[in-house]
């Protein structure tokens, strides 16, 4: 499987730089994982991908690679502890982050002073009527608008992956960045209708998707994705 | 683990289920809870901390599901990832061959069609879990006991179990089999079914449905009321033979 790489800018927050290097490192890591899970699994009487509910998985698979950029990183950056917390990953690097991150409870996780990227993931929104089943390669079947949600509007320094399932295996297929996203490059949030298995949420709008397609940093090398993300090979 | 059995057999929608063969998917359940978080744990990854208290019922209905409709030649699981109920009881020819006609075709696929399945118009039974209520002021005894702020993925918590009840999304659940479950001592914290109770609900046994608050990461829910708690707790199916859970739930009101 092999990867082009678009951009060679890393990403910088205010006391640390992340090479392209570093990010690809962790999707190599991270799609290793769920590979070596996927064989595994298979090999027992049920494939815990089939099991896990599609939303769930996707945050799984957003998590994972979080985690996995964590160690990439020597945990310079680290997951926020809290599940309402914002950022997901909140820089760690001088003596003076380390000790306050020791010191924060649950009000200061939930917009943690010191910053740092949001990780979200989306498998694309499947096309109505899209003859696709859970495992299924999505590619083609899915919508051109990458529907990247977030709890409220304010996201920002967004680590957007893009999932598939590639040759059977869930694969993080391509990776996009944006410190420039505002309140306006989300919708309005919704709140979860009755009966639905949804959290409240905000969808990116396509403004915010220009801006995440701009900072695109890894693709597959594969037609079909290069293809659906414009991306022209010389 | 072993479990006691509380009744003989359930019988739903046509379908007779024998005490024994909803024991035996719960133990092919929590083998594999124990095996997937070896597995997880070999490349780093603790499954069940990543899941989150929020998705960790869910998964642990989710493989029971599939392991009791495997047991069963009149279970099916339903094919829809939102279907409900969660397993669908097919007890003759009828019901199988209207299950035939719940897929469509599209683009030369076979696809489970929703407005079929959700809800399937024969019934069946839907899975749920819970790990309980804690007492009030846990929190409190837990750091004078245990020095720790609050529960974490792994800790036990049936000394703190006040009561027991099952969330949803909607007030549909009709015959249900409630699992309890618990992070295992005895398996280095993965949680492990202890008990199940099945229940014959109705909309009357469900709180009313919260569609949630739009600043926290909640979904649409709903939790059984006060009748529906008791309607499980007087129909326990099984239970783990082990003092501590049978005398939790004795304090509770399950009738063991």
């Amino acid at each position: 499987m092999e990867y082009i790489q678009i951009s060679n800018r890393p990403i910088t927050l205010s006391h640390i730089s992340i090479t392209p290097d570093q990010i690809f490192e962790a999707i190599r890591r991270t799609n290793q994982k769920f590979a070596h899970i996927g064989i595994e699994t298979a090999k027992m009487a049920l494939d815990i991908f089939n099991v896990i509910d599609f939303r769930v998985f996707s945050g799984m698979l957003g998590e994972a690679y979080a985690t996995t950029l964590e160690e990439v990183l020597d945990h310079k950056l680290v997951k926020n502890p809290s599940i309402d917390g914002y950022p997901d990953l909140l820089q760690n690097v001088t003596p003076e982050m380390q000790k306050y991150f020791k010191s924060c409870g649950y009000e200061q996780f939930l917009d943690y002073k010191y910053g740092g990227i949001e990780v979200k993931n989306t498998f694309g929104t499947k096309k109505n009527g899209a003859p696709i089943l859970m495992g299924d390669q999505r590619i083609g079947y899915i919508n051109d608008k990458l529907d990247w949600k977030a709890h409220h509007r304010k996201t920002n320094h967004l680590l957007a992956l893009f999932s598939d399932y590639y040759n059977g295996r869930p694969v993080i297929a391509a990776v996009f960045y944006s410190d420039s996203l505002t309140p306006d490059d989300w919708q309005k949030v919704q709140r979860p209708k009755e009966g639905s298995t949804m959290t409240s949420f905000s969808t990116i709008e396509k403004s915010g998707c220009e801006k995440l397609r701009k900072g695109m940093m890894f693709c597959l090398n594969d037609p079909a994705y290069l293809e659906f993300f414009g991306v022209e090979v010389k | 683990m072993a479990y006691i059995a509380c009744c003989k057999e359930i019988s739903v929608y046509g379908v007779k289920l024998p005490v024994d063969e909803i024991i035996a998917a719960v133990e092919n359940t929590n083998e594999y809870l124990v095996r997937l978080n070896a597995l997880f744990s070999e490349i780093g990854f603790n499954l069940f901390t990543v899941l989150g208290q929020r998705n960790i019922s869910g998964v642990i209905g989710e493989i029971y599901s599939q392991f009791l409709a495997a047991g069963n030649k009149y279970l099916v699981n339903n094919p829809h990832p939102d279907g409900r109920p969660d397993v669908l009881c097919v007890p003759n020819k009828e019901v199988s061959e209207y299950l035939k006609t719940c897929f469509i075709s599209v683009g030369g696929k076979r696809i489970p069609s929703k407005s079929m399945l959700a809800p399937f118009k024969y019934g069946g039974i839907e899975i749920k879990c819970t790990i309980g209520d804690p007492v009030s002021g846990y929190k409190k005894l837990l750091r004078k006991k245990y020095k720790i702020d609050d529960f974490y993925i792994g800790f036990p918590r049936v000394e703190f179990l006040s009561n027991l009840n099952w969330w949803a999304h909607h007030t549909k659940s009709s015959h249900m089999l409630g699992l309890y479950y618990d992070f295992s001592e005895n398996h280095a914290g993965v949680p492990q079914i202890m008990a199940g109770f099945f229940g014959v609900l109705t909309e009357d046994n469900w709180t009313k449905v919260s569609t949630g608050n739009v600043e926290h990461k909640k979904t649409s829910n709903t939790s059984l009321n006060k009748t529906g708690k008791e309607i499980m707790k007087s129909h326990p199916v099984f239970v783990v033979n082990d003092k501590r859970y049978i005398e939790a739930l004795r304090n509770i009101g399950v009738r063991i």
